[in-house]
């Protein structure tokens, strides 16, 4: 990413900074606006890292947190956002680490689906079927959800940013400390396992494109 | 038909791990590659239904993560976030606390106890025999619960595990400080919170008549322990094992912490409980116990004030209100603990006043204290209509409160109070020597020296001396900052800074009491800083006060040792 004293004055054109820049002086008000202003983003991206919204929050606000715990070391770069999805990785990537380290063992047993008998209210919950377009949502849902859990930390992070975030691989790079060769390799070993895993639902939509045979021998 | 060879070159339809050729592929799509390269990829689609049809799968796998739910954050996530600044930015580490969570007798929890059950540390530590017996709640709690939740598992799991309770007898009768505890990390991340500070850990005499302080209802605790899935009993036998590893020190200074996060635990409501226990990651539990402490604070919060937070729209102002609160709560639970503290020394003795007030003279040498270092006479009162004096290093507000310390010390025999306050003042306003009689104090622009620089001269304008004109020391440590800010050397006439320049009862102090008691490189040290102001009065002021020497400096601190200064007035210990 370019640098230097062009990219300082657009930097400073970029109300985002320019509100960092207050929070860097110590103005509350200053922070209170830039989590007003990012917290969906933040809480968006990580609930598609950890897959838990409660979760997903205690990380956004920890990176809010270290954000105005670092506030007086903050220079001014390209894109704020970088700076904020590269606290938000690192707190990410280290906590996804650590739960697969250290795996947490409930102090008591939240799910008793998992241990014991079903509770009632559950059943009386599921008692009627719910409308077929709104179960068709949900399991997709529930399959992509779990296509990428599948990926590894890292390639869930630069799917995440290059999907939500709509970063491109130079930006994930900065953010991810990686060279761009490398978030280009990253990205493609992960579409390629996201296509193996959702093989079955890419064309429940539809029947899959019938392409113009332009060779005779790939035709079925 | 057999699918036709594919080009060493493809794509390679169905690989997961991607070949170097699908980098590019990828790539183009995402609109990351441009010239030659994205030509090449652009004549591979044309020429290969493989290719064409591995790109679609690509596009059509990332455009279903929209299915995906857009997750929204909570209501409260920015009032939270900002709300849990609050120690970082009122007061570093400081603990938000308040008579609501502060522990008191368990009334009700405690009557199952009827069988000892306990280990050697167990029956010595009266403190850890009082939270056994008054956490009795919460293992009731547990019991019930896991009986209601674990029952099935329970079963599997001592099928899995064979039983043999002897050796695990130690957790066991440590079980109820362990509830809530993944391991030894977690209950050094809640001693970093300072939620569960040891000065909060109620005394053991506060239980009720009739409770046994050695008895715990162990046949609870074995059910309890029995109902645990064989991850958490293996768990507790870590954190069991880690603890009694940990240096005496340790466990001294942890103890308590674990003992208070029990007893809180204790008296949470059931479903408060539940959140903190059901956590599924010992940061997430340390959240909920964090976020529940603050709320109960909220809540314990008079009701005029939470009437007038709750008509507070803005994050901002609420932010603002909650932290004027909790400084003052933070001040006044300052104030308890060294009350509390000093209790039997400060009272023990019906109608004796505390140190240094029952010691001959000493009272009216606070008095002068006050009235040289502060520039005040509490004798006198200051009419509403009048300005304080120039001089007075006060404001009206702290001598108001002062004099009415001091009013309540004669009348009332209060002299706890005033010497709070006069110790308070003192630690916030540290006075300096004053020059000889005779020699002008630096109190305004016009005691200035002559011939500064013009840059400085800037900094002195006439009549616009500041908040300070008149204050000593203050102003003249105003003007020295400015001296050094433009590297100026701050002129010897600012302020005594050689023996010579004290008055005589400094200057006796210095010459006869501490400076033959100094080692040598204390003494060395002082000398260097001759001739520098404020740099030479403020060393001999904190050699003074060092704990091997102690002593106070003759109408510049407190009269009286230090050290027990310190000790009866002064707030909690910082944490070693």
């Amino acid at each position: 990413m370019a640098t230097g004293q062009t990219s300082a004055l657009m930097a400073l054109r970029d109300p985002d900074i320019r509100l960092m820049l207050r929070v860097r002086a110590d103005d509350r008000e200053a922070f209170a606006e830039l989590v007003g202003r990012y917290q969906h983003r933040l809480v968006g991206v990580m609930h598609h890292l950890v897959g838990r919204r409660d979760e997903a929050e205690d990380l956004a606000q920890e990176v809010f947190l270290r954000v105005f715990r670092n506030r007086h070391k903050y220079t001014p770069q390209a894109k704020f956002a970088t700076w904020l999805f590269t606290i938000a990785n690192n707190l990410a990537l280290n906590s996804i680490r650590d739960r697969k380290r250290r795996p947490a063992v409930p102090l008591e047993i939240d799910d008793p689906a998992a241990s014991g008998p079903v509770r009632t209210h559950d059943l009386g919950e599921n008692r009627d079927p719910p409308p077929p377009h709104k179960v068709q949502q949900d399991e997709l849902a529930a399959v992509v959800r779990q296509a990428l859990d599948e990926l590894n930390e890292r390639q869930r992070m630069a799917v995440v940013l290059n999907k939500f975030e709509d970063m491109n691989y130079a930006e994930i790079a900065e953010v991810m400390d990686l060279t761009t060769k490398a978030v280009k390799s990253l990205l493609s070993r992960a579409r390629a396992k996201l296509r193996q895993s959702l093989q079955a639902y890419i064309y429940m939509d539809g029947p899959p494109p019938a392409f113009p045979a332009d060779d005779p021998q790939d035709e079925e | 038909m057999p699918p036709p060879p594919r080009d060493p070159g493809d794509f390679g339809a169905t690989h997961s791990a991607a070949p170097q050729g699908d980098d590019d592929l990828t790539a183009y799509l995402d609109g990351e590659l441009d010239g030659a390269a994205a030509r090449a990829v652009e004549a591979k689609l044309a020429n290969n239904l493989d290719a064409r049809r591995q790109a679609e799968g690509l596009k059509k796998a990332f455009d279903l993560l929209d299915y995906l739910p857009k997750p929204e954050p909570s209501a409260d996530f920015a009032t939270r976030t900002i709300t849990r600044l609050q120690p970082a930015v009122a007061t570093p580490a400081a603990p938000v606390a308040s008579s609501a969570v502060l522990p008191v007798p368990v009334t009700t929890s405690g009557s199952a106890a009827t069988t000892a059950f306990g280990t050697a540390d167990f029956v010595t530590r009266p403190t850890l025999k009082w939270a056994m017996w008054a956490v009795a709640g919460v293992v009731a709690f547990g019991v019930g619960y896991a009986g209601h939740r674990l029952a099935p598992s329970s079963a599997n799991s001592d099928a899995k595990e064979p039983e043999d309770l002897a050796k695990d007898s130690r957790v066991l009768a440590h079980l109820p400080l362990y509830l809530g505890v993944d391991d030894l990390d977690f209950a050094k991340a809640l001693d970093a919170t300072d939620l569960f500070e040891p000065e909060m850990v109620a005394p053991p005499s506060a239980k009720p008549e009739g409770a046994d302080a050695g008895s715990i209802p162990s046949d609870k605790l074995i059910d309890l322990f029995r109902s645990y899935p064989v991850a958490r009993r293996q768990q507790l036998r870590k954190l069991d094992q880690d603890w009694h590893d940990l240096p005496a020190a340790d466990q001294d200074r942890l103890r308590p912490v674990l003992e208070n996060y029990a007893l809180w635990l204790d008296r949470l409501p059931d479903g408060d409980r539940h959140d903190v226990l059901a956590a599924p990651t010992p940061a997430t539990r340390l959240d909920a116990v964090t976020q529940l402490y603050q709320k109960r604070w909220r809540e314990s919060l008079p009701v005029p004030i939470r009437d007038k937070l709750a008509s507070v729209a803005g994050v901002e102002e609420r932010f603002e209100l909650l932290n004027a609160w909790k400084v003052a709560d933070k001040a006044r639970r300052d104030e308890w603990h060294v009350a509390r503290r000093q209790w039997p020394t400060l009272f023990g003795s019906e109608g004796r006043a505390p140190w240094p007030f029952a010691e001959p003279g000493m009272a009216d040498q606070v008095d002068q204290y006050v009235k040289t270092a502060f520039k005040v006479d509490l004798a006198v009162a200051i009419s509403p209509k009048n300005d304080m004096p120039l001089a007075a290093r006060l404001t009206r507000p702290e001598f108001n409160a002062l004099k009415s310390a001091r009013d309540s010390a004669t009348k009332d025999g209060n002299w706890f109070v005033y010497g709070v306050a006069v110790y308070r003042l003192a630690q916030q306003r540290p006075y300096l020597p004053e020059p000889q009689p005779g020699k002008p104090l630096v109190v305004s622009g016009g005691n200035m020296p002559p011939n500064l620089p013009p840059r400085l001269q800037r900094q002195f304008p006439k009549g616009g001396d500041g908040a300070n004109r008149g204050k000593w020391p203050e102003f003249a440590l105003d003007a020295a900052r400015k001296f050094q800010a433009e590297k100026v050397p701050v002129p010897e006439s600012f302020g005594p800074c050689r023996p010579a320049d004290f008055t005589e009862p400094v200057r006796n102090f210095l010459t006869t009491v501490l400076v033959p008691r100094l080692t040598d490189a204390e003494r060395e040290a002082l000398k260097k800083l001759e001739g520098k102001w404020p740099d030479y009065p403020q060393q001999v002021i904190k050699l003074a006060a060092l704990p091997k020497y102690d002593f106070a400096v003759p109408t510049v601190t407190l009269p009286g040792t230090p050290s027990l200064w310190a000790k009866y007035y002064g707030v909690t210990p910082p944490k070693e």
